[in-house]
């Protein structure tokens, strides 16, 4: 059986890139938010085994939308995905119980195993979704 | 107008958009006329406005999420200097008659060149510019709070910059 997903992103070109790579594979979108609020509600009424959330959305963030979903349910599985790779908000949205951390732009592989080992209820072994927040943020003056 | 060379160090290197392609900065010229415009805050404990420029035959969430890419990394840049903290708002597009009254104001710009890697909308080796202006110490009149509360949407941008 598939497991499903429920994507909070507001930007339509992440949720197709992201529906294509999952149902690609092994799992079942079955929602789609563009705002932390109607993630929230849609988890409620969806009952995902995973949840793909952005950080930065309109009406309410990822980070208070997790926070509201951890809260109503306290298994949840939250993956953080973000292009914000700062140590405090990746520590942020840890604290308020999403299970990994994503630095946006993702590949096929990170989003992948890092969706399966959230499911199977695994610790993040190192890193931002198995990589280091600066490996993916490089500018030519000011590295991390 | 003055350009804040030691800001042109923020500008991210090449990376990989997805699976869409390759973004490289590019000295190339950029074609302002019949641009669309985006527009993000960083706010935090620093400040500044970012702008993008592409033409509007490409897929406009296609280049608002690389605006998002870009912002984040200049946001995260900042940040690394002083060891705080910084958020950014969501796209907001800019009415294009606005643009000229923007880039009046002291600014670094970059062009990158987006190399696609071939699908069913663009040939492998297909290349769209995009034009980045970071616009430090500015804020918009719309106060950061409020860009959270509003999706992607034409936006009168006005701007305070602070010294």
């Amino acid at each position: 059986m598939k497991k499903t997903v429920l994507i909070a992103d507001d930007v339509p070109f992440v949720r197709k890139t992201l529906t294509d790579i999952l149902t690609k594979a092994h799992f079942q979108v079955i929602g789609e938010a563009s705002d932390g609020k109607q993630a929230v509600d849609l988890f409620k009424k969806l009952r995902p085994d995973v949840v793909t959330m952005d950080i930065v959305m309109p009406v309410m963030s990822g980070i208070e939308a997790t926070k509201a979903i951890m809260s109503h349910d306290k298994d949840a599985k939250v993956v953080i995905l973000s292009a914000m790779g700062q140590e405090n908000l990746v520590m942020d949205a840890i604290n308020v119980g999403a299970k990994d951390f994503i630095l946006k732009p993702f590949t096929t592989e990170e989003i992948l195993r890092t969706l399966d080992r959230a499911i199977r209820g695994e610790e993040r072994t190192s890193g931002i979704g198995g990589k280091s927040a600066s490996s993916n943020n490089s500018t030519s003056g000011a590295r991390t | 107008m003055s350009h804040p060379e030691h800001r042109k160090s923020h500008w991210p290197l090449e990376f990989d958009f997805y699976h869409v392609g390759t973004v490289l900065p590019s000295e190339a010229h950029f074609d302002t006329q019949d641009a669309t415009w985006l527009s993000y805050s960083v706010h935090g404990d620093g400040r500044g406005v970012l702008l993008i420029g592409f033409h509007a035959d490409q897929e406009p969430s296609l280049f608002a999420e690389l605006g998002n890419i870009l912002t984040a990394r200049i946001a995260t840049a900042l940040a690394a200097e002083t060891d705080g903290l910084n958020w950014i708002s969501p796209p907001h597009e800019v009415f294009p008659e606005q643009i000229a009254k923007l880039r009046a104001f002291p600014h670094s710009s970059q062009t990158y060149l987006l190399r696609f890697r071939g699908d069913a909308h663009h040939a492998s080796g297909e290349i769209v510019p995009i034009q980045a202006l970071w616009i430090e110490n500015a804020v918009p009149s719309h106060t950061a709070e409020e860009a959270h509360l509003e999706p992607v949407r034409s936006a009168s941008l006005s701007l305070q910059q602070e010294t």
